[in-house]
């Protein structure tokens, strides 16, 4: 190699340099031994510039190409990661469920009612760790986040679009519509809370699908469809944010029912499999829905409702409370179930992306002809 | 994933598909045969050719072994052969060629005559 050549092959050992560190280790040292050699070569024919040249002209795309797939792997590695979670995360995973705890205890010690700076600290804290999830590429544990803030757009925006049409439809649809039995009618009306919910989840997943920059997101979910009820799992603390709404003296029972829901996320964060995954998750609904059923049974009758209690006996009210609660329990179950069943279905065939098939024994013969028939 | 989707190949994909088809080779071996058999129209640089070999690694139509070193120098080189998948998508590639040409000559006839 002359001293031409030799500058030459410093100058590419520098260009390479701009690729991206994960592709310079896999592939720098061939890439500059095939240059070299390509150089030997090009010294013979005195083609050394066009050679050079070549490279020069290719090397702003190879080299953007490079760095936007780089950049699709770290995402990949970011969200959803399949690796067994930190301590940290499976707090911050808990986080959405205990902050609330905490600062109904809080509320609960300083008076009888929650001052209006623990309402504003709760919401404050629960932006923030929103606004940490989607800092840390949105893991696993920031996913019930989304989930409670998919609850409290579509109770307060979508169900306002959709309510003014659809509720009355739902009244012609049920015998009676509101003059059907109020327990058969909040039955329904609870539905209507959650089958939405899994609905738009799913129309997410389609939607991750059929844009090919988000088809990782949809490979992820397809190999663990669990994440999605995780994600719906967070809308269970906004519904609890409602059921409870007006009840007095029923801190206790509140900060049990977030508790259940706290310990059923890190329950799932630590599983190692999708079975015990979606256990955890319907374990911590399960308790935490049981305590709010057996919760409200004891609180109706202590509730100062006078207005309220001159149309609906006490006795009454307990009941339908409780059974209210059971059959919002039935949806929570069957809407976190619905998307983990769907991990039962027979794989994709397609290979998963970076493992390749199993090597081919070469033979002989076995190449492929391309001559025109 | 159906095979059909990832059709067409790009001209580089393809020719490096097919340089692999009779064996494994090390990645200058590829750029010189890419080079014959597309009668010098082709010419990799290691950038393109390199980036290729990466996508290609990733989605699973080829992978990397290790060439036992010839000059005694005891550095193995890398060589890449052709997965299953790899060649299957090879063939229904060359298949689609094959039937476009067949398609074009009947109609090139069909004028003619």
């Amino acid at each position: 190699m002359n001293y031409y050549d030799w500058l030459l092959s410093r100058l590419y050992a520098g260009l390479l340099n701009f690729y991206p560190g994960r592709f310079r280790r896999e592939f720098g040292s061939e890439m500059q031994a095939v240059f070299e050699q390509s150089l030997v070569e090009a010294s013979g024919s005195g083609q050394v510039a066009v050679l050079f040249l070549r490279e020069l002209r290719d090397w702003p795309k190879a080299l953007l190409h490079a760095h936007l797939q780089e950049r699709r792997l770290k995402h990949m590695a970011i969200s959803f990661d399949e690796k067994p979670i930190k301590w940290w995360g499976v707090l911050a995973g808990m986080g959405l469920f205990l902050l609330p705890m905490i600062f109904e205890l809080l509320g609960e010690i300083s008076t009888n009612t929650l001052p209006v700076i623990f309402r504003v600290g709760l919401v404050v804290s629960i932006l923030a760790l929103i606004l940490f999830a989607i800092f840390k590429g949105l893991s696993r544990w920031g996913l019930p986040v989304l989930g409670m803030v998919l609850g409290v757009l579509w109770m307060f925006v979508g169900l306002q679009f959709v309510g003014p049409w659809f509720v009355p439809w739902l009244e012609r649809l049920v015998q009676g519509g509101r003059q059907a039995p109020p327990y058969i009618w909040q039955v329904i009306m609870d539905g209507v809370l959650w089958i939405p919910l899994l609905l738009i989840s799913m129309a997410f997943v389609l939607i991750f699908l059929l844009l090919p920059p988000l088809r990782t997101l949809y490979r992820r979910v397809r190999n663990d469809w669990t994440l999605v009820s995780l994600t719906l799992y967070g809308a269970i603390l906004f519904a609890l944010f409602i059921d409870w709404d007006e009840y007095t003296q029923a801190s206790i029972f509140i900060s049990a029912c977030y508790l259940f829901l706290a310990l059923g996320v890190a329950g799932y964060l630590l599983s190692k499999t999708k079975a015990t995954r979606i256990a955890w998750l319907l374990g911590g609904a399960t308790l935490s829905m049981l305590t709010m059923a057996v919760g409200k049974f004891i609180l109706v009758p202590l509730q100062d409702w006078p207005v309220w209690f001159q149309w609906h006996a006490p006795e009454t009210e307990r009941w339908f409370e409780s059974l209210r609660s059971l059959s919002e329990l039935g949806w929570i179950l069957l809407v976190l179930m619905a998307p983990s069943v769907i991990n039962l279905l027979p794989p994709a065939r397609e290979p998963v992306v970076g493992i390749p098939d199993s090597p081919i024994v070469e033979k002989e013969n076995s190449a492929v002809s391309v001559s025109p028939r | 994933m159906d095979i059909q989707e990832n059709l067409p190949l790009t001209e580089s994909t393809f020719y490096i598909l097919l340089s692999l088809a009779p064996g494994p080779k090390h990645g200058y071996a590829i750029m010189k045969d890419v080079k014959t058999l597309s009668e010098n129209r082709v010419s990799l640089s290691t950038g393109t050719l390199y980036g290729a070999i990466k996508r290609l690694l990733d989605q699973g139509w080829i992978l990397r072994v290790d060439e036992p070193s010839q000059n005694g120098n005891n550095r193995d080189r890398k060589a890449y052969l052709l997965t299953q998948r790899g060649r299957r998508i090879l063939e229904a590639e060359t298949a689609r060629l094959g039937k476009l040409y067949h398609v074009a000559q009947l109609r090139t006839a069909q004028e003619e005559a």
